[in-house]
């Protein structure tokens, strides 16, 4: 098992954020985690990434606990919602940044980054500035990033959320050929049930800081808390 | 309307530029009085009298420049961290309300109520004590001026560069610096102006002893001598102009 999270607990103040959340991730596997604003899910990205601490719980990477590791030792990626590209790098150097500080020779940050530029689409854009690029291309500039570094494990904090239909749509079909060439593991967060569900090789649905893993896609479909079978009468209905 | 437009705009240009002719030319006039408009004579040598060793307008320049330099330097990067560590604090804006305190109060007020451990710790007289005492005026504003940079975003950028790998040092110098570097222009060029207009504090800390220019200008219009109160002014303009200047030219241009 890549990743394995047990009784996870959060509170901010008062407020319950993590209710012993667990889950366990097999290599090159992606999960998909549903659910609502603020059920806690950013939270538990954060955790996973080293952003945030637990209350109580443990993570697990491949055998290995990393409760106490800074977030730059664990070599967990976390992408947020918005690209947050370097602003004062191109889109050569925000892709080669995690090379450039592992202090690899530029010969070999020249090879990688070109290849990587070149499967993403991006070699006419390779020296504009994070402001010249659309929603869309900062969305690869930000896969390239950190894929290049070969994580072991890519945590998608709704990576897709601001973008439109059609560049959404483009851009998950990107990550699933990506994630298969790259035999990414990752964990992938979202509030919209078809991207949920298109994403994932396995599923888990999270309200108010509790999280449920699903056996299969559909006992997830089935279960009426998804809001899965809202969706399909919806349809239904029209 | 177009004309009123162009009006106002000459109007306002004339009126920027004329506090800057008057003085260059009361600095080379040689007998200037009322009723007339210009001055009866011109002279080059009180220009000339600066690099003669009898002045020491030159040395206060240097002096002027050296302390307004140090102070923007360590304001700025005292300023930076400062920002930041309070930004992460729970109790931020008690922290950030507190360093209002040394800005609120008149630098003269503030000097004697300071002067007594400056005398206590032999400080005051000396260069040293006058960039202290300058710099607990210019690290408040620098961190209140800075403060503002440790957004949302800012953390946001420095989270990731974690998680791609990066420790302190390297999101400090290869993120954080980058990107901040406009405002940090902007922090050094106020705490300089800060510095090199400061008055109050300079001469009661330097109780005369460390001759800034902007204290040289006040002799000579307490001597009332407005030739060479006229001509140290000018020199004191000098500096923060060229510094605006190769901002404009150099710094900001390439931030576009």
């Amino acid at each position: 098992m890549l990743l394995t999270v047990e009784n996870i607990n959060k509170r901010f103040y008062a407020e319950t954020v993590l209710q012993n959340v667990g889950l366990v991730l097999e290599q090159h596997r992606t999960l998909s985690i549903l659910g609502k604003s603020g059920c806690g899910k950013t939270t538990l990205l954060k955790i996973i990434a080293g952003l945030v601490f637990q209350d109580s719980g443990n993570i697990f990477l491949n055998g290995i606990n990393i409760n106490s590791l800074p977030p730059n030792l664990r070599r967990i990626v976390y992408m947020s919602q918005e690209p947050l590209l370097f602003p004062h790098l191109d889109v050569f150097e925000n892709i080669a940044y995690g090379l450039r500080i592992r202090k690899e020779g530029p010969a070999a940050i020249e090879t990688k980054v070109d290849q990587l530029v070149g499967k993403l689409g991006l070699q006419e854009h390779k020296r504009k500035m994070p402001h010249q690029l659309s929603g869309g291309q900062k969305q690869r500039v930000n896969f390239g990033r950190s894929l290049i570094i070969n994580p072991p494990l890519l945590l998608l904090d709704e990576p897709f959320s601001n973008l439109d239909t059609q560049t959404r749509r483009e851009m998950q079909q990107l990550f699933k050929e990506i994630a298969g060439e790259f035999k990414i593991t990752s964990i992938f967060v979202t509030h919209d049930i078809k991207e949920a569900l298109l994403m994932c090789d396995s599923i888990g649905y999270m309200k108010e800081g509790q999280l449920t893993i699903y056996d299969n896609k559909n006992s997830f479909i089935s279960d009426s808390n998804t809001g899965v079978q809202q969706e399909i009468a919806f349809w239904q209905s029209l | 309307m177009g004309g009123l437009k162009k009006a106002i705009v000459i109007i306002g240009i004339v009126l920027s530029v004329f506090p800057f002719v008057f003085l260059a030319l009361l600095s080379i006039a040689q007998d200037w009085r009322f009723p007339f408009l210009l001055p009866s004579y011109y002279q080059s040598a009180r220009w000339a009298g600066i690099f003669t060793e009898s002045n020491d307008l030159l040395k206060s320049l240097a002096l002027s420049f050296a302390i307004a330099i140090m102070v923007a330097a360590f304001s700025t990067i005292a300023g930076f961290m400062i920002s930041r560590t309070i930004s992460l604090n729970v109790k931020r804006k008690l922290l950030l309300f507190a360093c209002y305190f040394p800005l609120a109060l008149s630098p003269v007020i503030y000097s004697l109520l300071i002067n007594h451990y400056f005398i206590l710790l032999n400080l005051s007289g000396t260069i040293t004590g006058v960039i202290i005492a300058q710099l607990l005026i210019a690290v408040p504003f620098s961190i209140l001026l800075l403060s503002s940079f440790w957004s949302g975003y800012i953390r946001s950028l420095e989270d990731i560069a974690a998680t791609l790998g990066s420790n302190f040092s390297q999101s400090f110098f290869k993120v954080l610096l980058p990107v901040a570097r406009p405002q940090l222009l902007v922090c050094f060029f106020q705490t300089f102006l800060i510095s090199w207009f400061e008055f109050g504090l300079t001469t009661i800390i330097g109780v005369g002893k460390v001759q800034t220019l902007t204290l040289k200008v006040f002799e000579y219009i307490g001597e009332a001598n407005m030739y060479y109160a006229a001509l140290s002014s000018c020199i004191i303009i000098l500096p923060p102009a060229l510094f605006l200047w190769v901002n404009k030219k150099f710094v900001f241009s390439n931030l576009n």
